[in-house]
């Protein structure tokens, strides 16, 4: 197949971080927000290309190392601080309430992303057709999670994946093996969903420090539906595509990982590996329209892959120091990329 | 005997003067004469007697006496001329023609007939009569015959010759009627009595006449020959003849100077023509003209020495001779090259073959003039161009010895170089190269001195003088040096927008080329290859506060580099922490190490500056208009803060404004709103926000255009082309222009440790006053100008500033001036106050004083155009204030 030549250069980069951004997250199409290690949380208008509000989210000492946006929690963002806090913010349109509206004290301090629960918008997978008009509302409705701002993190004891009610500011559950607490290490991705199944409740997908991954159901906290261990190294990023049916897992070390989940027989399936060389995927993420996905490198590299053929399409040479966040907006038009050089690029690539 | 027929002529004389005398009177006149001279045989009047008078004059060798005494000779010439030939002549033979006219003056005394026929040539008469012109060609034929076709001219010579001790009256006015015959002459007249070949008989006849009986002594040169030759000399030359004269010399002597081997010993003839010209200027002339009929025949160096020589003599030994060869001609006059090569190796060098002998009080007088700094300063270019020829020339003639052996000629040298390396001008700078580098090469042949890296030896050795006259004017010069600069930053003045890479092509993404069995179109991949050398890619920095950092590290050169190539895209996407940022990077730049070898970190940093200026310009011109003066930066950071200050002026005025890359509706604000009379509207929190403006609106400047008709116009403006002119700009220099001006005005003339601007720094103090003239230059027409420009006049006008003795500070002063009457409109001028009404009357006065006196041409150029403008403004002044304004308002 032929190339499109020399791969592009950022539209634009954003510059106002004064340390390494550790996150960043889009709201929607037009907003962007990033945090970075000065605990500063910033929110950028991306047609216009400038800040238009900033706090300073967390302490400098702890820094910002999540956001949570989802389109479940509507103008509430949540910020994750490495001082054992997560907070959630009312965003107006020009602003930050100044003042968190909830501060939940997790009291966890390592380096594990949040993740807010988002929702497939895949069909449900029904045995019998029973609902034909089934659809994401009426899933969420029947469950009785509309009200509920749900929140997976890492907890105080870092191995064990706790969800909260950020709303109400409580713990809903903890997930960890009943006989194994120790064995698969330290939590360090999660991603929380309700999968696209007719009584989906939330799941977690969860990576561990000895390459693991576990598919946890809220029903039954003390064991994983499944684990597999596609990686050798800690586990980095995990992102599921929009319609919760596969996603892909980047670690530390040489390989990106794609995978579907097969949830009538509580398994992985379909792996595939791509070696890129070089190890360290900090974060991944894949476009709405799932068509691409991202992965931040730590060789300073934004890679691009064909999320339906799996296969690499660019290698994105901007950053002058790792990469420590992807993010595609809800549009599908822009990536924006994080960066320890403190820079915040933002792509345009493959239009929609 | 002779005395009554003195008077018997006379009386004759006086009935012939009356014009209309009938011809009987005539024939008894003649009857008379003849009766007089010829005895009193009766013989009828006819007018074949006529003919018979000069017959008889032959046979009668008395009569023919009488008739040649000067008394008498004048008298029967002006009866012949102006009497017989208009009224007679026709019914003449052939032989009874020459043989009344011909034979009469071919046997006066030649100066006599000079006299007699020069004037008949008669240029006061008007030439239609028929009268005159009968006359006219028989003068002229006459005077061909006694002067062309035989020695007349040489006869007048021996004639003065044999006199003894003529009197010098006499000697001149012949002289002087000699070399008027080609001006007198109609234009009708035969070629032979026209200039060239007129004047090459005379100068053969009087050169064969000098050779006759010259006996080398210069004793000879005081008698009535030499008198006159030297003083007919000097009035063909100051006549304009010299050219020709110094051809008839050149031709003359190359035989002669064939067949010499050495210097003559003995004085030539021709150098006792040379001699016995006495008038300086006209000696001047026929020098200047030898040596350019030399240079035009291409004679050898040496037979060029010899000519000179054989003419001149040693030019030592004769004070004009000298004071023509070693001041006039090396310091006061330009010679194309080979010239000047011919006159140093006649007066300086005094070199012919192997053989030379240096003048070194001439070389050292050379060199001393050069040095001269009012020499520096006021000679015009090709001038001192031509000097430096002939000092390098000279120096390079010379030895190591012979030059340390000149008293003070080292000193002289070193003085003029280190002067002229002051010089705002690079061909004065050139100079001094030239000259360093020949005196280098003389001291030692392995080690030349080039003193700037671009320059070559072979082309400092370039002694021509170049052609300064199609030199730009001062006005071009900030681009001149800047242009590459300029240019790009105009280019730069837009944002840059999307990059074209990013873009991809739908349709080639949608062609599913490949046998795809999926629906959804394949993506196309970019090149995928990832170079370890990238990793190591040294990292630029992200943030402006970073950029400053950079740029202070003075022992990380790469960091320096790396933060210039990043920081003006920085400053134009204008983050808003610029504001302040801004200062502390000005200053980082300032002050930021370049390395010399590298131009390109001059030019960056160049518009780094310039983007801050343009985006942040209050903070930026106020850090650097301190800068300026300050005592830590040295002459080119100043010169580079002013060339910045210039630079940005311009762009602020000019450029395109820094437009948003994408218009969105901005963010609603809360609006503090003070109480209007306490109005319930106003108890709330008031919300405003930008928006975007809608499709198809467009912001065309403050006003609003109102019908149909203008809109068309501007459509019709834009399709052919004129559109700049409708589109309209803010000049975004006016606010600002007092934060760029006034600091500056303020304080040049402060006294300073390290820094004296008005004095050997004047070149700082020209670039300061170009500035400020850019900056009244981006005010034109703005409410603002009026004020500012008084400031600037106000400069301008003290003395030690338009007075400087720097022809580049007076031309600075001008280019000023014009950009404050160019930034003024009608409408300011017409209700200005007096100090300013004032000011521009001065401006006119002065710039009249300029253009009459200065001794630059440049300035001298640049004040007439200054004068022009001026007129103009007050043309176009006056026209608006009409017939009814006051006169006193603008003196026209």
């Amino acid at each position: 197949m032929s190339s499109l030549g020399r791969p592009p250069d950022p539209i634009a980069v954003l510059r106002a971080h004064r340390s390494c951004v550790n996150a960043v997250a889009f709201h929607g199409a037009k907003l962007l927000l990033s945090g970075d290690t000065n605990g500063e949380l910033r929110i950028w208008d991306v047609s216009r290309r400038r800040t238009i509000a900033s706090c300073q989210a967390h302490s400098p000492k702890a820094g910002v190392i999540g956001i949570g946006t989802s389109g479940l929690m509507e103008n509430k963002v949540l910020s994750q601080g490495r001082d054992g806090t997560v907070k959630c913010w009312q965003l107006g349109e020009a602003s930050l309430s100044r003042e968190p509206l909830v501060t939940i004290r997790t009291n966890a301090y390592h380096f594990c992303k949040l993740s807010p629960l988002r929702v497939s918008t895949a069909p449900v997978i029904t045995e019998v057709a029973l609902e034909e008009n089934d659809n994401v509302e009426h899933n969420l409705i029947a469950r009785n999670l509309s009200g509920k701002s749900l929140v997976a993190i890492a907890g105080e004891e870092p191995s064990i994946a706790e969800i909260w009610d950020v709303d109400a500011g409580v713990r809903v559950e903890r997930l960890h093996h009943h006989h194994d607490t120790k064995g698969s290490g330290m939590c360090m991705a999660l991603e929380l969903f309700v999968p696209p199944e007719l009584d989906g409740t939330p799941n977690a997908l969860v990576g561990y420090e000895d390459g693991s991954m576990a598919l946890w159901d809220m029903r039954n906290c003390r064991s994983p539906r499944t684990t597999a261990r596609f990686h050798t190294e800690p586990v980095l990023s995990l992102a599921l595509d929009d319609w919760c049916r596969g996603g892909m897992s980047g670690a530390a070390d040489e390989k990106t990982v794609f995978f579907n989940i097969d949830y009538k027989q509580n398994a992985f399936a379909s792996i595939l590996e791509v070696n890129h060389g070089r190890p360290g995927i900090g974060d991944v993420a894949v476009r709405p329209d799932c068509k691409i996905a991202a992965t931040a490198g730590w060789d300073n590299r934004v890679r691009i892959y064909d999320y339906q053929r799996r296969r690499a399409l660019a290698i994105l040479k901007y950053h002058s120091s790792s990469v420590t966040g992807v993010a595609f907006s809800s549009d599908n038009a822009l990536l924006a990329s994080s960066s320890q050089d403190s820079c915040i690029a933002l792509w345009s690539l493959y239009p929609p | 005997m002779s005395s009554s027929l003195l008077a018997l002529a006379r009386a004759i004389g006086d009935l012939l003067a009356g014009r209309d005398c009938a011809v009987d009177d005539v024939v008894a006149a003649l009857g008379v004469l003849r009766s007089v001279v010829f005895g009193d045989r009766q013989e009828s009047s006819k007018i074949g007697d006529i003919a018979q008078l000069a017959d008889l004059c032959k046979q009668r060798g008395q009569g023919e006496n009488v008739l040649h005494e000067p008394e008498c000779f004048g008298i029967v010439a002006k009866f012949l001329l102006y009497k017989v030939a208009p009224d007679w002549i026709a019914c003449l033979t052939e032989s009874e023609r020459s043989s009344l006219f011909d034979d009469f003056f071919l046997a006066g005394r030649p100066s006599e007939v000079l006299m007699a026929l020069v004037p008949a040539l008669g240029t006061e008469h008007s030439l239609e009569s028929e009268f005159d012109n009968v006359l006219c060609i028989q003068a002229e034929r006459l005077l061909i015959k006694c002067f062309v076709e035989n020695p007349g001219v040489r006869n007048i010579a021996e004639e003065f010759a044999e006199a003894g001790q003529p009197s010098l009256q006499c000697i001149t006015q012949v002289a002087q009627l000699v070399s008027s015959v080609p001006d007198r002459v109609r234009p009708k007249a035969p070629a032979s009595l026209h200039s060239p070949s007129f004047l090459s008989s005379v100068v053969s006849q009087i050169l064969s006449a000098a050779k006759e009986g010259w006996d080398g002594s210069t004793d000879s040169l005081a008698k009535g020959k030499f008198l006159f030759i030297g003083e007919l000399f000097n009035k063909l030359c100051r006549r304009g003849h010299a050219d020709v004269v110094a051809a008839k010399f050149v031709s003359e002597l190359s035989h002669f100077v064939q067949t010499l081997k050495t210097v003559p010993k003995e004085i030539t003839c021709w150098q006792g023509v040379v001699l016995s010209m006495k008038d300086f200027y006209a000696l001047e002339r026929m020098a200047e003209a030898v040596l350019y009929r030399l240079n035009d025949c291409y004679v050898t160096e040496q037979d060029a020495y010899f000519t000179l020589h054989s003419l001149f003599g040693d030019p030592l030994s004769h004070a004009s001779v000298r004071n023509i060869f070693t001041d006039r001609f090396l310091l006061w006059k330009v010679f194309p090259l080979r010239i000047l090569n011919c006159i140093l190796s006649f007066s300086v060098l005094c070199k012919h073959g192997e053989e030379k002998n240096i003048q070194k009080d001439i070389a050292r007088s050379l060199a001393e003039s050069w040095a001269e700094k009012n020499y520096i300063q006021s000679a015009s270019n090709d001038r001192q161009a031509y000097v430096t020829a002939a000092l390098g020339i000279s120096i390079k003639a010379m030895t190591k010895e012979e030059i340390s052996g000149t008293d003070s000629l080292l000193k002289f040298i070193l003085d003029g170089v280190s002067r002229r390396l002051d010089s705002p001008f690079p061909p004065i700078r050139r100079m001094a190269k030239q000259i360093a580098l020949v005196y280098s090469i003389v001291i030692n042949p392995d080690n030349p001195l080039l003193l700037d890296d671009e320059d070559n030896i072979e082309d400092l050795q370039n002694w021509d003088v170049p052609d300064y006259s199609g030199k730009k004017a001062l006005a071009d010069a900030p681009e001149a040096g800047n242009d590459g600069i300029a240019r790009q930053v105009k280019a730069k003045t837009t944002v840059e927008v999307d990059d074209p890479d990013a873009v991809v092509d739908l349709a080639n993404l949608g062609g599913n080329e490949e046998s795809d069995s999926e629906s959804e179109a394949s993506l196309k991949p970019y090149d995928m290859s990832d170079d370890e050398a990238d990793l190591d890619k040294a990292k630029f920095p992200s943030q402006l506060s970073s950029c400053a950092a950079s740029l202070r590290k003075g022992d990380d050169p790469d960091a320096i580099e790396r933060a210039l190539d990043v920081c003006e895209n920085f400053v134009r996407l204008m983050p808003d922490e610029l504001e302040n940022s801004a200062a502390d990077l000005v200053q980082a730049l300032v002050y930021v190490r370049c390395s010399a070898a590298d131009d390109t970190v001059e030019v960056r940093r160049h518009r780094a500056l310039v983007a801050l200026l343009v985006c942040a310009p209050l903070t930026s011109a106020g850090v650097l208009t301190k800068e300026l003066y300050s005592v830590h930066v040295d002459m080119s950071q100043r010169l580079m803060i002013l060339d910045v200050l210039a630079d940005a002026a311009q762009e602020l005025a000019n450029g395109a404004e820094p437009k948003e890359v994408t218009r969105a509706a901005g963010p609603w604000k809360e609006v503090s709103r003070p109480l209007s009379g306490g109005s319930l509207l106003s108890w709330g929190p008031t919300y405003e926000r930008e928006l975007p403006p809608r499709p198809g609106q467009e912001e065309l400047g403050k006003s609003r255009r109102w019908g149909k008709r203008s809109l068309e116009l501007q459509v019709e403006r834009l399709k052919t082309g004129g559109g700049e002119s409708c589109s309209y700009k803010r000049n975004r220099f006016a606010p600002v222009a007092t934060a760029f001006m006034l600091p500056i005005m303020r304080d040049y003339d402060k006294k300073r440790s390290g820094l004296d601007i008005m004095g050997t720094d004047f070149i700082i103090l020209a670039r300061l006053i170009m500035m400020l003239g850019v900056c009244m230059q981006c005010l034109s027409l703005q409410p603002d100008a009026p004020a500012l420009g008084a400031g600037l006049i106000e400069v301008l006008r003290s003395r030690p500033i338009f007075k400087h003795p720097e022809p580049y500070v007076r031309r600075a002063v001008l280019f000023a001036a014009s950009r404050v009457l160019v930034a003024l409109s009608p409408s300011h001028v017409a209700a200005l106050d007096a100090s300013l009404t004032e000011g521009l009357e001065w401006i006119r006065e002065w710039s009249l004083e300029v253009a009459s006196h200065d001794p630059d041409p440049d300035c001298a150029k640049m004040a007439v155009a200054c004068l022009h403008i001026h007129s103009e403004v007050a043309f176009q002044t006056s026209r608006l204030l009409g017939p009814s304004g006051p006169p006193s308002m603008f003196p026209l």
